[in-house]
């Protein structure tokens, strides 16, 4: 690998402004701070990282050279900003318990296997150059011609132009501050999104179960070769799903905690998402139909027309200004999601029906994980599972949200051939760590259960 | 006082791990028989179609006609109903259910063969790409895309736009993956592709403002280099990279 002493100080700084940005503002947006330093500093990245991009874009939009200048300048200044109105905010996030008294010899192997699969995981992204086709023709080559060009002006010349630009700007982010357009080392945010996952996700857990538990569903994450697969190439859907994922955690734990903090930080996950990919519209949607459903039972109207009303405000109000400056663009877009009703998306039915199955049990994507999931379901019935119904019905949607589509529109012809499974795995790992989550809280002692035992 | 040793020493949990391992094995040595092959055969079948994807998607292999993951399906079931029973008959108890312990001792197994696989995997990248310069892997992973986008950029170092003519099929998925990999390779030089750069008759306008012209693939290239053209510099019969003759370089 070609790194020496200045690459490490310039990707140093390239991550730690976003990450430092986010940081803050998350004392800003959560003064009652339910988060450990930990977990505080993985939603710090995926928070910063989004405000990042979002204000490369602005730069990009207003014809301001996208340069190392003019972002870290902004940044820098933001991060004054937030330094200082930070210091008035009551609660600092707490150092994580060290819990000697529950190693045990799993809990120990769970450890290492992380461990070890992170430092693959590592060493694979950085160790192999661009090379996977969207890696190149979607992502790479328009963030190699915003390094060179320092703006977006040629974005209509180049493939996909209305794609969503996190990723390519990410890229152009570790790039501006290596001065060059090095195809290995700007790899590494997508290494560090995965770990900033895996922390939400124990973090997320351990709030519902046992330490044990939440390791466990960490393992039975990693256990998809397809999730270790996407945190070694520059896809966009890992990060998609860190903040799909992330949106439906922060939301359940906005609902436990009730901490007003959680649900601005969830809409702006969500909003984030719709600039990572296409799919994160549809999410974002999801999102808020998640929100209504998990509120509506204890809430007034009143509160939940609030909720949802600001939820929707913040996710969409990012997702605005993209989809303004793409309609400026004047290209097509998304000209396959035109609804075709008839007899015809009946029979569609069977045929999709049939690629879930064979894409979730006959594939070696994700393991038997999904096996294990089809057969922990049986639990619901013989325990209180309120938490895991909870998992269980963002999951539903998803699926429905998919099962809808295909039936609905012509993206149906992806799958009826059954070449394109293939791009169905990457659709289903948008949503995969649900799944892992599903299974822990089917299966082990929920707080929730503890409280209605109690009872 | 004896039987609280035994239990003890055999806690429920062995007990129950080592009557999933069994199954398995007996299943696998039943396949084995119903599909006359012999056992090792079987197991290496087994391990084979298990194979982890480096890609986005792989489908497990097949073993006695079936795909890897329904057998699963079935040593799950036979190990539910064992462990069922045998939770019955010695009083047992533990949290998962008999099916959710099968499948987690199953996955466990699997979990066991995907770190080998990807230790594998992790040796083959390391023999690969170990001690080799950002070039020398990008040259191994692309070969003359990648040199000759390297040579051109070298010979036309800044931004310039050209053409690309070129004997590949652009419209086949092959070719088309190519042209993308040589024009993110090639980049600051622009060669994308644009179909309104063909007149009627299907010849490329050479008269707007590109400066340059890239032949990739383009048998006795320097044939090919039309009017108003001079080579800069040629790599070998088939690729080459020419300027306009008065552009001034």
């Amino acid at each position: 690998m070609d790194f020496n002493l200045i690459d490490f100080i310039n990707l140093t700084a390239a991550l730690a402004l976003p990450w430092a940005v986010g940081y803050y503002s998350l004392f800003l947006l959560m003064p009652r701070n339910p988060f450990d330093r930990w977990t505080h500093s993985a939603l710090a990245f995926g928070l910063g990282m989004g405000l990042l991009t979002q204000w490369m874009f602005l730069l990009g939009i207003t014809h301001i050279p996208i340069s190392r200048d003019t972002v870290g300048l902004g940044g820098l200044t933001a991060l004054l900003i937030l330094f200082f109105l930070a210091r008035k905010c009551p609660r600092r996030p707490s150092s994580p318990p060290l819990e000697t008294a529950r190693i045990d010899p799993l809990s120990i192997a769970m450890t290492l296997y992380i461990f070890a699969y992170i430092a693959y995981i590592i060493y694979s992204s950085l160790n192999v150059p661009l090379s996977v086709w969207d890696e190149l023709e979607s992502i790479g080559l328009k963030g190699k011609i915003f390094f060179t060009e320092q703006s977006l002006g040629r974005l209509n010349t180049m493939p996909h132009p209305t794609y969503p630009l996190h990723m390519p700007l990410a890229l152009d982010w570790i790039a501006l501050n290596l001065s060059r357009w090095d195809d290995q080392l700007i790899k590494i945010i997508v290494p560090i999104t995965l770990i900033c996952f895996l922390r939400v996700q124990y973090f997320f857990v351990k709030q519902f179960t046992s330490s044990r538990a939440a390791l466990a569903s960490v393992v039975l994450l990693l256990a998809s070769p397809l999730v270790i697969y996407h945190s070694t190439i520059a896809y966009m859907d890992l990060t998609l799903m860190f903040y799909n994922c992330a949106v439906i955690m922060l939301l359940l734990l906005w609902k436990q905690k009730n901490e007003p903090g959680l649900f601005m930080v969830a809409g702006l996950f969500s909003g984030f998402g719709t600039f990572v990919k296409e799919e994160g519209i549809a999410y974002s949607v999801i999102h808020v139909v998640f929100l209504f459903l998990l509120t509506r039972k204890d809430t007034s109207w009143h509160t939940l027309k609030r909720n949802l009303t600001q939820f929707f405000v913040i996710s969409l109000g990012i997702c605005a200004v993209f989809q303004i400056f793409r309609m400026s663009l004047d290209l097509a877009i998304l000209e396959r999601t035109h609804v075709v009703l008839g007899i015809e998306t009946l029979e569609r039915f069977a045929v999709i029906i049939k690629a879930l199955g064979r894409v979730l049990f006959l594939s070696g994507n994700w393991n038997i994980v999904w096996i294990v999931l089809l057969v922990s379901l049986s639990n619901f019935a013989e325990k209180d599972c309120r938490d895991a119904g909870r998992v269980f019905q963002a999951l539903g949607l998803f699926f429905g949200l998919y099962i809808l589509l295909f039936l609905l529109t012509p993206v149906y012809d992806w799958i009826s051939v059954g070449q394109t499974d293939g791009t169905l795995c990457r659709l289903i790992l948008h949503f995969f760590p649900l799944a892992p989550i599903l299974i822990v809280f089917l299966n082990a002692k929920t707080h929730t259960q503890d409280q209605t035992s109690a009872v | 006082m004896t039987e609280r040793r035994v239990r003890n020493f055999f806690p429920s949990q062995i007990i129950e791990t080592l009557l999933v391992l069994s199954i398995i094995v007996g299943y696998l040595f039943v396949i084995s028989i119903l599909n006359h092959i012999s056992f090792a055969q079987c197991l290496r079948e087994a391990y084979l179609g298990l194979y982890f994807p480096q890609y986005n998607l792989c489908y497990v292999g097949v073993l006695g006609g079936m795909f890897v993951y329904i057998h699963v399906f079935f040593m799950i079931a036979l190990g539910a109903v064992s462990i069922h029973l045998w939770r019955h008959f010695s009083g047992a108890t533990m949290r998962l259910s008999p099916a959710v312990y099968t499948a987690c001792v199953l996955l466990s197994l699997l979990l066991v063969i995907q770190s080998g696989n990807f230790f594998r995997l992790f040796l083959i990248e390391t023999t690969l790409f170990s001690e080799k310069s950002s070039p020398e892997k990008k040259a191994l992973l692309f070969n003359d895309i990648y040199t000759f986008a390297e040579f051109c950029r070298k010979n036309l170092p800044g931004k310039h736009a050209g053409y690309l003519l070129t004997d590949m099929d652009l419209t086949s998925t092959a070719g088309f993956q190519e042209h993308f990999t040589l024009m993110y390779h090639l980049y600051p030089i622009r060669i994308q592709y644009n179909p309104r750069q063909k007149t009627e008759t299907g010849v490329v306008d050479f008269s707007t403002r590109k400066d340059c012209l890239i032949l990739f693939r383009k048998t006795n290239a320097q044939e090919h280099v039309p009017a108003g053209y001079r080579i800069l510099a040629q790599l070998n019969d088939n690729n080459l990279i020419a300027v306009k003759e008065n552009y001034g370089f």
